[in-house]
């Protein structure tokens, strides 16, 4: 198989530090050789070896934008380039990385007390510990304030009961971050696997994501110590604090997808030969590859800005959400051409444009389209038109 | 145990080949670490971690700039410090003027060890390190497969034609990696943090003169000529007319 070659027709490495060329080369590297052999078996097969965890754990990928306990204290232009090398490969590592960093680790980074941290926080890092983060329930996905699950504090514990719905790695989980309502104010919890009243059951039959372990979360008068609250938070910004960083990996991941359709499909038009000549001769499908290239390219730019408003705290929600609404939309695209070009072999697990097509659905809930739009909508006008 | 890793720069498998008046033309060429000896660092980092030590790499190249990010992955893989050889006019195809400018420089580090890979995948020569070896007057064992160190003694193990030879050396020695030597760590994000900090020096040299053969011409491989259908009536037509076309133009049975 010909290399991979990724997009920069506007040399945008030259703004990137040596450390994140680096970082992402390793990434790269790891994963041409420990993952692209094997990815289209994981998926056929629908499963996510917990060895992979293991190897992202020991090069240090969780949390590497946190500064204590052992993380590296990269900055988040490298994370997101490590988010676009993985998935390049699938959308399932980057979903991976992204639980466990931003939505596991981060929550317990930010809202958790000392004790929580040094607990959990270096053996999750070295991917010794899996995490996940139960928010979307069953009937409330892009309106997480209305929660059904619900938190009784009693003399020396609370007790939760509620359900949670596609929850990545739920299932492989020795900890989940859970948002329930105490009070009527919404707290962040931390369950272990074991606890009584807690299971984690697989949801099968997905045709997208089939890499990724995905999951329910179920919470039967499931009664934990009291010491298990994140005592650092309250109300939606605990899990949006989580959720933007999360999509922030995704603005950067979807690149990743993309770039991968590009290069299988300009590697295709270049060989498959119709009517005599390669079929990238014609002018329709140079058209198509054409597109390709500017989208990829408007959209490293547009993370690449993100990255260093974000290293610099300068950023904005609304300014995650463009570009999470932005790269995922064009990936979507690119991925569907992609097959297109392909023809009917674009349907077959010997390329990966299918796969990537299929996770794409999955990438773009995790705040929808639409919901962005209405996000930018109310940044815009003042006026939310979401309630 | 004071390690050399000799690490050439090769151009990148993907760089594009292009034959210009007889010669490569290598404006377009980007660069990247000889596979063969990033297994050399592998090793020398393991020995390093197993029983203490240094371990330096050793690189002779122009003065681009661009392949630095790539020497300090090695210095990520484990290496604790870089030193390049600038030279003006480098070439890859000079074993022996470059073996005496890198002899030279080893001359003055007090190496135990000098290890590098069998061959650069440039020009595939696989003269420099035997010549390194020479010129400093040590041993040298080349295409190791197998290298271990106990109570200071080498045992290396060599592939030969249907058999296995086993070495036993003293330092200070050189060694050369035969291919998947060893498995080549990937490095964690802490140790390219690590890896700004180490020392990397930038030496200039000057050219030397040698007695290295000139490459009179390159040239690429010809393209392939189109392939021919064979049609008729019946597989056995078929046949026999292929049998035919074997015998007659393409004259191989």
């Amino acid at each position: 198989m010909e290399k991979y070659e990724s997009v920069d027709f506007y040399n945008i490495d030259q703004h990137f530090t040596e450390e994140e060329i680096m970082v992402r080369d390793l990434v790269r590297s790891w994963v041409e050789e420990e993952i692209m052999p094997h990815i289209e078996d994981y998926n056929s097969k629908g499963i996510f070896p917990r060895e992979i965890i293991s190897e992202m754990g020991e090069m240090g990928l969780f949390g590497c934008y946190l500064d204590e306990h052992g993380c590296a204290g990269f900055s988040h232009t490298a994370y997101g380039l490590i988010c676009q090398e993985l998935e390049r490969a699938d959308s399932a590592l980057r979903s991976c990385l992204s639980i466990q960093g931003s939505l596991s680790m981060l929550p317990i980074s930010l809202f958790g007390d000392k004790n929580q941290k040094e607990k959990y926080l270096p053996k999750m890092r070295q991917g010794k510990l899996v995490g996940c983060f139960g928010l979307t329930e069953p009937d409330h996905g892009s309106d997480p304030t209305n929660m059904a699950t619900k938190a009784i504090e009693t003399e020396d514990s609370f007790v939760l009961n509620g359900t949670k719905m596609w929850i990545t790695n739920g299932t492989i989980a020795d900890l989940a971050i859970i948002w329930g309502k105490l009070e009527g104010k919404i707290r962040g919890f931390i369950i272990e696997k074991g606890d009584k009243g807690f299971s984690a059951p697989e949801m099968k039959g997905k045709h997208s994501f089939k890499a990724s372990i995905t999951s329910e979360l179920v919470l039967q008068d499931c009664k934990i110590p009291k010491d298990r609250i994140l005592p650092n938070v309250e109300g939606m910004r605990g899990p949006l604090t989580c959720l933007s960083q999360a999509r922030f990996g995704i603005v950067w991941g979807s690149l990743g997808a993309a770039m991968c359709c590009y290069d299988a499909s300009v590697k295709y038009a270049k060989s498959r030969i119709m009517f005599g000549k390669p079929i990238g001769s014609f002018q329709l499908v140079q058209n198509k590859l054409a597109w390709m290239l500017r989208e990829i390219t408007k959209g490293q730019l547009l993370a690449y800005h993100l990255g260093r408003a974000k290293d610099k705290g300068e950023e904005t929600s609304e300014m995650i959400t463009l570009g999470k609404m932005n790269n995922v939309d064009m990936a979507m695209q690119i991925a569907r051409m992609a097959r297109d070009i392909h023809g009917a072999n674009g349907i077959l697990n010997e390329y990966p444009v299918m796969r990537h097509m299929a996770n794409l659905e999955s990438v773009s809930l995790q705040g929808t389209y639409d919901i962005h739009n209405l996000i930018l909508g109310r940044w815009i006008t003042g006026i939310q038109a979401f309630k | 145990m004071n390690i050399v890793v000799l690490v050439k720069m090769v151009p990148d498998t993907e760089s594009r080949l292009e034959i210009v008046d007889g010669k490569v033309n290598e404006s377009g060429f980007k660069y990247m670490v000889n596979p063969y000896d990033e297994f050399a660092v592998e090793q020398a980092v393991q020995f390093k971690e197993a029983n203490g030590g240094k371990v330096t790499i050793l690189s002779l190249f122009s003065n681009d700039g661009s392949i630095d990010t790539d020497l300090r992955k090695m210095m990520a893989i484990g290496a604790d410090e870089a030193i390049v050889l600038r030279q003006d006019n480098y070439r890859g195809d000079k074993p022996s003027a470059n073996a005496t400018v890198l002899s030279n420089a080893i001359k003055e580090m007090e190496a135990d060890l000098i290890i590098g890979g069998v061959q650069g995948i440039d020009y595939y020569q696989s003269a420099t390190g035997p010549m390194i070896a020479h010129m400093l007057g040590i041993p040298h064992i080349s295409g190791v497969t197998n290298l271990e160190l106990n109570d200071g003694k080498f045992t290396a193990k060599r592939q030969v034609e249907g058999g296995l030879q086993i070495i036993e050396c003293s330092n200070p020695l050189l060694v050369t990696c035969q291919k998947d030597m060893t498995k080549v760590r990937f490095p964690a994000l802490k140790d390219i943090m690590m890896s700004k900090r180490k020392p990397f020096e930038s030496r200039t040299v000057e050219p030397v003169e040698s007695n290295d053969v000139e490459t009179a011409e390159c040239s690429l491989p010809p393209a392939r000529g189109g392939g021919m259908i064979i049609e008729g009536e019946s597989s056995e037509d078929k046949v026999d007319k292929l049998i035919e076309k074997l015998k007659t133009e393409a004259k191989v049975i």
